[in-house]
């Protein structure tokens, strides 16, 4: 059995499960303006919470799984979410085949290393990964996954995957929507609270705890850290610069991705709110993501020998570019965008 | 604007991911494929497996040292994987103690791995 599903691929998991799910449901969004609603764009530097590899976390987004959340309730779709203990694994799948049994395309969280279809490269213990699943055949299940397309897993290998250890443990955890929706929220209100809210998280946050570490903040950090990187760790530097590199670029969606699919929703916002200066700030974030993409390629020529670029001048970029998304964001954050609805 | 990167097949190695690119006037996607730094960090991790390989065919190390590096594990996430206390599965490394397995726990260890037993018993298979 398989529900008639139509597949579109993006650039993120959770931006890619949120709009798949509301095209089923008859509200197409593209999928900048999901990410621009749902405030994804972000960026933490927490040197104190080290991976199972001794790599200090670095993210460009929200916290794992904010966008999702963020996304259904600002479209005010109801959805219901379950997650289950490790003893009751055989109750968890059949939970999910009686929501598909009723023609309800279901999302899971699971963790990435045992998925059978994913690439090597990419195979590493983080269990924030989301997919749809859209039907059962025997014994597979077929997948959207909108990073990859349509593919099949086996019954094994998906309970192995909903249940996979580690941080943020899955724990079975699905979602999917209870009631259809009939109506969305006025779009341009929803459009302007994304802005604002973004502009908040990137420049705007004093006075918590470690708040010196997130934002725009957080990138001075990090370049001090790259700074001192030779000395503290000697041979060990560039394998660990690798791997940041790695989480930073290659894993997900990047740091220059995140800023092209926020330029993206920038110009589409200027048509929606018929403000024509957005687009400038849309050209601008568009360079300050290239910026990101040369320190990732200067970074990574580097570890293969093929330049002689000091750590210093690495963090020297990220200065630049930390000068560069303050400048933005300050005068974004000025920007008048107020919209009265016209009764 | 999403209506022709999606025509992608789906049987493809998953290399590719979707990217937005900006041509000076207006917004697109593109399909784009890179990894470059992870090429750096799997050789580094292949040299490593190949030193314990040669520790455990000398008899330094239990074959469970190989397997837990092989998949990129650490005795914390493989403690919360079994349900086996952390200093037991460091007892585990040693050959010694490796060898006295009952076959309850080497079922747990094989299963997890994705082995059979006997794969997790030698490492020439």
């Amino acid at each position: 059995m398989i529900i008639d599903f139509e597949q579109r691929n993006t650039s993120h998991c959770e931006t890619g499960v949120v709009l798949n799910v509301m095209n089923f449901y008859g509200f197409l969004y593209s999928e900048p303006m999901i990410f621009g609603i749902s405030s994804g764009l972000f960026f933490v530097y927490m040197p104190l919470f080290r991976g199972d590899r001794g790599v200090p976390l670095v993210g460009f987004r929200t916290f794992p799984g904010t966008i999702i959340n963020n996304a259904f309730k600002s479209f005010k779709v109801k959805i219901g979410t379950k997650r289950f203990f490790s003893f009751q694994k055989d109750k968890a799948m059949q939970e999910m085949d009686e929501l598909l049994a009723q023609g309800i395309p279901v999302c899971n969280k699971v963790g990435m290393y045992f998925l059978s279809y994913m690439p090597l490269q990419l195979r590493e213990h983080w269990n924030i990964h989301n997919f749809c699943v859209i039907g059962k055949e025997g014994n597979e299940y077929i997948v959207s996954e909108s990073l990859y397309g349509i593919k099949r897993i086996s019954y094994e290998n998906l309970k192995k995957v909903r249940f996979s250890s580690g941080r943020l443990k899955p724990r079975g955890k699905m979602y999917w929507v209870k009631e259809k929706p009939t109506s969305i929220p006025d779009i341009r209100t929803l459009i302007i609270k994304g802005i604002k809210k973004t502009c908040r998280n990137m420049v705007g946050i004093y006075g918590i705890p470690m708040a010196s570490y997130l934002g725009v903040r957080g990138i001075v950090k990090l370049s001090k850290y790259i700074r001192n990187l030779e000395e503290k760790l000697g041979q060990k530097a560039p394998v660990l610069l690798a791997k940041m590199i790695r989480y930073l670029e290659e894993l997900s969606t990047g740091g220059a991705g995140y800023r092209y699919i926020f330029g993206a929703f920038l110009f589409e916002a200027a048509e929606v709110l018929e403000k024509p200066k957005l687009k400038e700030y849309s050209v601008e974030i568009n360079r300050i993501g290239n910026l990101w993409r040369e320190f990732a390629i200067e970074g990574g020529r580097k570890l293969k020998n093929r330049n002689s670029v000091s750590y210093n001048e690495l963090a020297d970029r990220l200065l630049i570019i930390a000068a560069a998304e303050k400048k933005f964001f300050v005068a974004l954050r000025k920007e008048k965008l107020e919209y009265i609805p016209d009764n | 604007m999403e209506a022709k990167v999606n025509e992608k097949l789906s049987d493809d190695t998953g290399e590719q991911m979707v990217q937005y690119y900006f041509d000076g006037k207006k917004w697109h996607q593109k399909w784009e494929k890179r990894f470059d730094a992870s090429e750096l960090v799997m050789t580094k991790q292949a040299q490593e497996l190949e030193i314990i390989r040669q520790q455990v065919q000398g008899g330094k190390l239990s074959p469970l040292s190989y397997h837990i590096q092989a998949n990129l594990f650490s005795i914390r996430l493989l403690s919360s994987y079994t349900g086996i206390p952390k200093r037991r599965i460091r007892k585990h490394l040693k050959p010694k103690y490796f060898n006295q397995l009952d076959d309850e726990t080497q079922n747990k260890y094989a299963s997890i791995f994705e082995i059979t037993v006997d794969e997790l018993k030698e490492l020439s298979l």
